[in-house]
This record gives C-alpha cells, structure tokens and sequence, in this order.
C-alpha cells in the first residue's frame, strides 16, 4: 500500500533523523564496529571494555543487570540485541535446547586452551549448555558471617553446618544481630533439602513440604530475604549472618575497610552441602554481530584479562595460566577455590520441571509472606 | 476565531479528537489486546515461552484455564485485596495532605504561588528510584530518623520502621503526592471565592461553606487526583520490593514471580488483566455517578 509505504519512509527518515538506527540487513549490522554485552554489574574489571576497543578498534556497548531472571525473560523474548551475554548456566541449560543460543564455533576461541581441564571438568555440570558456552566464574553457596558478632553471641559453636540458617535453636541466637537469606527459591530450597539430608534438586510434593516447615520454624529469627542488601549490611552490621554466595563476602569486607570499618568477615560452606553455581558466556542465536561477539569471548578469555577481572570480582574460574597473574589471597582462599577435601558437600543447582517449579514459588511465597 | 473558516475549524477539531484516541489505541489498546490474547494461551518452553493463538492447522486455541487458576489459589485474592486496600489508603492519606497544601497555593499570591508550585514539581527533577533510595537512608535501624531519636533520647532501642507497612505508605504517600495536589490545585484556582463570601455573607459558617462551596466545586479535582494517585498505587512494585518487609506481599510482587520466576507469561498476563479489570470497574462506577449527578444538578 503506497499510503503505508510512504508513512514507512517519512518514519524511517524521522527515526534516522534522530539518531536511531532502523531495521537494517544482517550484513550492514555485522560489518558495525559493535559489539552489544550484558553482564551482571560489577562483574568485570574497570578497564577491561577499554583494553578491548583500544586493541580491536570495536565499541562496546555494554549494559549490566541485577537478576538472572531478567536476562531470561529478555532472551526468550527474542531479538534482544545482545552479541554476548554472561548467564548462568543452570538458567541457560533451559533455554539452550529452545535455540536461543548459537552453537560456538570452538576454532575460533583459540584462548581456550589456557584452561584447567580438572577444573574445567569438575565445574561442567550443566549437559545441555556444553558446546553453547565459553567458562566465565563460579562459585559456591553457603553464608558470610561477622566474626565478633557471631563469637559474642556463640562461643563455642562449630560454625561449619547450615544449622546457623535453618535450626531454630541456633538461629534464634542469633535473630538480634541479623540473620538475612537469599531471596530465591532456587537457591535456598536447595540448600534446606540438602541440610536435611535430602536431594537438594528434589520438587515433589513431600520435599517441598519438609523444605518448607523447616524454613517456617526459623522464619520469626530471619531478618530478611535479598540477593543485594547484605553487601551493604554486613559492612554496617546491620546483619551478621548473611547466606549469600562465595565472592561476596570478600566484597563486603573490603566495602567495610573502605568506609573505615574494621570488621571480619568469614564465609562457611555448609557441610551438608552447598550449591555450585557456574556463570558462561553465551551468544544469543540472533545476535547482530557474531563476528566481534567471538573476537569479545576469546578476549576473556586471554589470561591477563581474565586475571584482570579475577582481581576485581573475587571470583573462581578455570583459566589456568590467569593464576599466577591473579592476587594469591584470592588463590589461597578455601572459600573461593574450595580445598579438594571439601569438593564433596558442592551439589549442582539443576534447572527444574517447570510445572514443579510453580509449586516451588509458591510454597517459597508461604514462607516470606504467610500467605 | 470567526465563522468563516468552520470548515476547517472541525477539520481541525476532529484531527484533535483523534489524536488522544490515536495514541491509546497505540499505547493502551494494542499492549492491551497482546496480554489479552497472551493471557488465553498454554505456557511452553519455546521462543516465545506460550502456544500460539491459532495452532498450525489454523484452529482456534485458547484455553481459561489461567483465569480459573486465580481462583484455585488464596494467594491471588489476598494480595489483590491487599494491594487495592493500601493503594485505597495511600490514596486517603494523599487527599487528606494534598487538599490543604493544594488550597494554600491556590490563595496565595500569585508571585508565591508560582515557586510553591515549582517547589512541589522539584523532586521530579531527580530519579523517582534514588527518592525511594533516599527513604532507606532515613528509615533503616541506624537511619537518620532513628539515630536522631536516639540522641534525643526519645528511645534507646531504634524504631523499626524499614521494611515494614508503615515504610511502604510512606514511600507511596510521598512518591504520588504531587499527582494529588496539580489537579487539586487547578480546580482550587479556578473557583470564584466570591461564591464563598456570599455564603458566608448569608450566615454560613466556614465549615458550612467549605462543604456546601468549595468541597462540590473542587470535587473534578479530587477525582481526578485520586485516580493519579490510587490506579498506579495499586499496581506499585517497587516501593513495596525497596522498603516493604517479606510480608507485605502485593500483587505487582506476584506478577513479577509468574513473570520472571515461574516463566508463565499467560498466567502472568491473567493475573495483570484482571488487576486492570479491578482497577477499571471502580472508575466506570465513579464516572457513572458523576454523569449521573451533572444531570440531576441540570
């Protein structure tokens, strides 16, 4: 229709006009000095975007997020835009048999022979995201914790079990200085089944049950649920226990001495078990410039980049020849390359049915809300 | 303008008509339609994550099970309930502190009133997330309230006011004030006080008159600020998700668990079409009432 063609190129030329660009052809998108990431925030070392348009000449544009189920939702949405993602791989494992991904052209990854095949190996839970992935960190599951505090209140306890979350006797304690959880689903149900010595992955009607009237039972003694406030409250000790995962500790401690408090801070891997996260990069299947999306990945993967952001982040990963570049506090602290001896208690968070998964959310919301 | 040019004069009128009516059809209209139709399908794991609304052999699919799934489970109607109520209450609140503020501009001297005016539009200026943000640095157990309290000696133990109920109106009360007070504003300084002196001339007390003059007069506004104030109120997620605590479960928290964590964009969408239904009906019956009252005053 000439009518709406003509709307169309009066459109097209306002839109140009203001600076945007409009549907353009694959070839014209890929030949852009472009490449679009999205990452968690601050999970990347302050000058790694710029080592790369300095050496490349290609502009990142780079936009960052603060929960998994975002990037969900915005991959399987579709044309997101995105060339490189950095995702975890228990979500990913769902969403790389629906064809959101593009399979990885291995050949041009040349770096990824600087990694760690046993660690590599150890790390590679995820069946369905092999293939679709290069490694970025990973890490545990368990809970950070103020040592003077904690020692004020509890002299002599052990401190190596997941009874400081989820037995009520402990827990109460410890309710006056704070006790916060992580607000999802997926990361504590996994955590209590495992306490009670449970599969951690299990969704059926009986586990969630005895999931749930465990959490009930030390529900009056937590403070709050979050993924993010603890970074915050521990420096402030607003919180003295606080499960969360591995780095994050780290960070908060040095929060502290920033803001000139001195504090310790430990981190305990529960002995029951504790869950093994693992974040890759991926490609979105439509992403609009694969080329520089491979030069970003392999980038990452170059040994001093990857001790760049290692040094940053507080993070493991698996890339052998980052470690000698990479501070050995961070080498040399169990809670982040967790000792051989300890390798037992990791279970692997496994992506569930999503009809059981409904059942999960909900009982959760019980738990928060009463309701 | 004369009537010479009327032709042109209803070109113009009806282009201006439908300009509104062009962009809910736009903005309200088609969004609309896609969550209906979304909220009709069977959730799937795929690309996008629902079955389509016509199947391959071009059947017809849509199913109510999603709707009839609301019913199933308490926890919808509690926290629809819930979010209505304290929206309901917001709202209350903001009328209660608007009206005053909205009247003291309206009476003041026009040179004043501008910069009241302006004072009352500043906080726009600045992100609506670092206000609420702002909150939490004042509210939180070593807050500035409380810390001020405590040195006071007012208590010893600080108050807890984060993540609590209380928080929760505090950011919704704060946060839609202004949408309250500009539509009150504009219907106050209109209003002929004459009217006011008249009644009080033939012996009406000021309350007398407040109610019988300016409360049915200012009454477009009061509506018209109510509903700014209590349709986004009702849905609100992030003032609750920032200084509520884990009980103060409302429905914009429940959309976005069957959004993002459970992966049912239909049920999600079910849940969000009837949250509008929900919110619609009362302004149906508001409007109704009003019509209705315009003419028994004719």
């Amino acid at each position: 229709m000439p009518v709406c063609q003509r709307l169309f190129i009066v459109m097209s030329g306002l839109l140009s006009l203001a600076g945007c660009t409009t549907d353009k052809t694959a070839d014209t998108a890929s030949s852009e000095k472009i490449v679009n990431v999205y990452n968690w925030a601050d999970y990347i070392a302050p000058d790694t975007l710029d080592k790369f348009e300095a050496e490349y000449g290609i502009k990142v544009n780079y936009d960052i997020y603060d929960g998994s189920q975002v990037v969900d939702v915005k991959l399987l949405a579709g044309n997101s835009g995105y060339d490189v993602v950095v995702h975890s791989s228990q979500y990913s494992s769902r969403l790389t048999p629906i064809g959101v991904y593009e399979k990885l052209d291995y050949s041009r990854l040349d770096n990824r022979h600087h990694m760690d095949l046993e660690l590599r190996r150890k790390t590679d839970v995820y069946e369905k995201t092999r293939g679709y992935a290069i490694p970025y960190h990973w890490g545990t599951t368990g809970y950070a914790w103020n040592e003077k505090l904690v020692r004020e209140r509890l002299p002599n306890h052990p401190m190596d079990s997941a009874d400081v979350l989820f037995d009520p006797e402990v827990a109460s304690r410890l309710a006056d200085c704070g006790i916060s959880l992580l607000d999802g689903p997926t990361d504590i149900y996994p955590m209590v089944l495992a306490y009670l010595g449970r599969n951690p992955n299990a969704v059926d009607d009986e586990s969630l049950a005895a999931a749930e009237a465990q959490l009930m039972k030390v529900r009056p003694y937590i403070r709050y649920f979050s993924n993010q406030k603890m970074q915050i409250d521990l420096p402030t000790q607003e919180v003295c226990v606080a499960m969360s995962w591995s780095g994050d500790y780290a960070t908060a401690e040095r929060r502290a001495r920033e803001a000139g408090v001195d504090i310790k801070l430990n981190y305990t891997m529960p002995k029951e078990g504790s869950g093994l996260w693992v974040d890759g990069v991926y490609m979105p299947a439509d992403a609009p410039h694969k080329d520089n999306a491979y030069l970003f990945m392999n980038f990452l993967m170059r040994p001093d980049i990857a001790a760049d952001i290692a040094n940053e982040v507080w993070y493991a990963n698996v890339n052998k020849a980052s470690w000698e570049l990479t501070n050995p506090k961070i080498m040399n602290n169990p809670a982040i390359y967790p000792p051989e001896s300890e390798w037992h208690v990791l279970y692997p968070v496994l992506a569930v049915d999503p009809k059981r998964e409904r059942f999960r959310t909900r009982s959760f919301a019980r738990v928060k809300s009463g309701i | 303008m004369s009537r010479q040019t009327g032709h042109s004069d209803t070109t113009w009128q009806r282009i201006a008509i439908a300009l509104p009516y062009l962009w809910l059809l736009i903005f309200f209209l088609a969004p609309f339609a896609i969550i209906l139709k979304i909220s009709f399908a069977d959730p799937v794991i795929a690309m996008p994550p629902f079955t389509p609304t016509f199947g391959d052999d071009g059947a017809l699919q849509i199913t109510l099970d999603n709707y009839a799934f609301l019913f199933t489970d308490k926890l919808y109607a509690v926290t629809y309930l819930k979010s209505v109520l304290m929206a309901a209450s917001a709202t209350a609140l903001c009328l209660l502190l608007g009206f005053p503020i909205a009247y003291g501009i309206a009476r003041a001297e026009p040179e004043t009133r501008n910069i009241l005016l302006l004072l009352i539009v500043l906080p726009f200026w600045i992100s609506f997330l670092l206000r609420v943000y702002a909150w939490m640095g004042l509210l939180n157990n070593y807050g500035v309230i409380n810390n001020l309290l405590m040195w006071a000696g007012v208590t010893d133990q600080p108050l807890a006011m984060m993540y609590t109920d209380f928080a929760i109106y505090i950011g919704l009360v704060y946060s839609y004030l202004p949408f309250m007070i500009l539509p009150l504003y504009a219907t106050l300084e209109r209003m002929d006080l004459d009217l006011v002196e008249a009644a009080q001339d033939l012996g009406a007390t000021s309350t007398v008159a407040f109610w019988n003059i300016t409360w049915p007069l200012a009454r477009p506004g009061v509506i018209a600020g109510c509903l700014l104030v209590f349709i986004p109120a009702t849905g609100e997620y992030v003032i609750p998700y920032l200084l509520g605590g884990p009980e103060s479960l409302l429905i914009g928290r429940v959309l976005f668990d069957e959004f993002f964590t459970n992966r049912d964009w239909p049920l999600a969408s079910a849940v969000a079409i009837v949250l509008i239904f929900l919110v619609v009906i009362p302004i149906v019956l508001l409007q109704r009432n009003q019509a209705r009252a315009t003419e028994n005053a004719a």
